[in-house]
Formats: structure tokens, C-alpha cells, sequence
């Protein structure tokens, strides 16, 4: 992938050829400390709903979920199923759209705050 | 048919969407906003302005006004929310929409109330927050309201969601602000280039 961008030593626009590699090698930080934090909530979670979590899977979503390799990667450390949700960039909008329609539902449950 | 319109508003640090309650998405844009520094008046959000980023004389600044999920800009997020409210429910002023907006899941009580502020001050009627990984397992069609442990991680543009839902309410759940924005400084960091175009990371001048 090219990208263009300043070069932190000359201050001069410059475009560099970032492989993926890279990328990748720059982006396990973070994702490692998604994975500790998904392991550390599966460990507070009661273990009847963790041992659901298990059995159904961990769902993805959001536009870092189409991060190639990741739903993978998960999948190696947590030792459960882990997949993408269909349209996973417009699933929090699609979800927002839907609460409105079961809005009296859901106040109900107390996931929803007014002022 | 309802008089009111209401719109659900994913807030989020890289991208606005809006869904109109029997219309779908409306709107899909780059949360970014560029602003007169004179006049106070907005220039351009979305698209427009995020072409302006980096590129803005003295007297115009293009920002993105939410940081890893929340407000950082109450000003700016106020008119970026009245501009949608405007292009998503055209028409005359009198017809107030009700929003529905997300958080990401760790938020503070203050937070979650600057977003509501907003959004009163933009002209919504009535607004409530929602908490992105609830909004998440329902667009992605997870049977939430079952007696059963569903877990959604979300990861956005500044925050990462993670939770495990059942029976419609967030059993455990956990807000890193990691997300997409800040995966992309990172990987370009280490090509040893520090501005990218078009990622907008240069501060706003005052």
C-alpha cells in the first residue's frame, strides 16, 4: 500500500510503500490488549453465560473487525469461535435503528438513559 | 405514520451514521467539521470538511470533534449534531426528531451527559443514549433478549466495546480507547512518517 504523508527527518512530503507486513507488526500491540481484555471479561462473566459465550461464539463488529486475520488471531487465544457480523462497519446504526422500534422494550431493561 | 421522526445516531469517533426510524441509514459521513474561527459559523461537515483537513487557512479550522468515543469539542459537536438534525429531517424547524445516540460502553455519567446536552441544544426533542456494544449485537442480529450469553467485541474508530449481553441488559463489559484512528498513527509511525494526510491528527489552531 502507498501512502503519502511528511517524512519525520527531512519535514518534506514524501510517499512510502507500507507492506503488510508492517502494518501487521505495528498493529499486534493493540490487538494483543484486545485479547487480554476479552479474556478478562469471559473471567468475571458468570460462567453459565460464559460457557453460552462458548458454545455460540464471539461476535465482531465495527469497522476494526474487518482487520484481515483478526477474527483468527482471537480465535487462537480464546479457543472460541470467533466470526464478523454481516455488515459489520453499520451494525451499531443498524442497532440504533432497531432499538427505536422496541425503544419502550428496551427503556425497560434500563439500557437505555434520558435526560 | 408517525409525526415525530426519530433517528438513531451512531456517534463515532471516525464516521456519523444516522438511521431514520423507516428509512435505513441517511447518512454516512466522516465526523469532521470545519469551522470559521471569526464567525463561529459551520463551514462544512463530513465529506467537505474532511477534505479541508490540513489544508485550512488561519481563519478556518476542520476538526474532528469526538476523541476516542466522547465529546472533546462541545461546541463543534453541538453544531455537527444540529447540521445532521437538519439534513437527515429537512423541513421546517418546528419538527423536532427524537434521537436515540450512542456511547461506547465506559463512559461517565458526564460524558454520557455532554452527548445529551448536545443533542438538546441541536434541536432534538427528546434524547437517550444507547451503549454501542447493545446497539452492536442488535444490528448484528444476536438474539439479545434470550436467556443466553451473547458476546459482541466493537471495534470503532476510537474505542473497542466489549460485552457479553443476555436477556437485553450487558452482563460484563469492558471499553478500551483503542480503536481504528489510532491503529493507523501507530502503523504510519513506524514508516517513520508522522502526519498522514487526511487523518486530520495536527491540533486545532485557536
Amino acid at each position: 500500500m502507498e501512502v503519502r504523508g511528511r517524512d519525520m527527518v527531512a519535514g518534506l512530503p514524501k510517499t512510502v510503500e507500507v507492506s503488510s507486513v508492517e502494518i501487521r507488526e505495528a498493529l499486534s500491540e493493540p490487538v494483543r490488549q484486545i485479547a487480554e481484555k476479552l479474556c478478562q471479561v469471559l473471567e468475571e462473566t458468570p460462567p453459565e453465560l460464559s460457557s453460552d459465550v462458548i458454545e455460540r461464539g464471539i461476535v465482531l463488529t465495527g469497522g476494526g473487525a474487518l482487520l484481515r486475520g483478526l477474527s483468527t488471531l482471537l480465535e487462537n487465544i480464546t479457543q472460541i469461535p470467533v466470526r464478523v457480523a454481516d455488515n459489520a462497519l453499520d451494525c451499531v446504526a443498524i442497532g440504533t435503528g432497531r432499538a427505536l422500534e422496541q425503544m419502550d422494550a428496551i427503556e425497560k431493561s434500563g439500557a437505555v438513559t434520558r435526560i | 405514520m408517525r409525526l415525530v421522526p426519530q433517528i438513531g445516531i451512531d456517534l463515532g469517533t471516525a464516521n456519523i451514521l444516522v438511521f431514520r426510524r423507516g428509512k435505513g441509514i441517511v447518512l454516512n459521513e466522516p465526523t469532521v467539521v470545519a469551522i470559521n474561527t471569526k464567525t463561529k459559523r459551520v463551514l462544512a461537515v463530513g465529506n467537505d470538511a474532511r477534505e479541508m483537513l490540513g489544508r485550512t487557512p488561519g481563519n478556518i479550522t476542520a476538526i474532528r470533534p469526538m476523541r476516542d468515543g466522547v465529546i472533546a469539542e462541545y461546541t463543534v459537536t453541538e453544531k455537527m449534531l444540529e447540521y445532521i438534525r437538519k439534513k437527515t429531517v429537512p423541513g421546517p424547524g418546528f419538527v423536532k426528531p427524537v434521537a436515540l445516540i450512542c456511547v461506547p460502553s465506559g463512559v461517565t455519567n458526564v460524558e454520557r451527559r455532554a452527548v445529551l446536552k448536545a443533542a438538546h441544544a441541536a434541536g432534538f426533542q427528546r434524547a437517550s443514549t444507547i451503549e454501542e456494544p447493545m446497539a452492536a449485537a442488535i444490528g448484528a442480529g444476536l438474539p439479545i433478549s434470550t436467556a443466553g450469553g451473547n458476546m459482541v467485541v466493537d471495534i470503532g474508530g476510537g474505542t473497542t466495546d466489549i460485552a457479553v449481553i443476555s436477556l437485553g441488559g450487558i452482563v460484563k463489559s469492558a471499553s478500551l480507547r483503542i480503536g481504528g484512528t489510532r491503529w493507523m498513527r501507530r502503523s504510519f509511525a513506524i514508516s517513520g512518517m508522522y502526519t498522514i494526510w487526511g487523518l486530520g491528527n495536527r491540533q486545532p489552531r485557536n
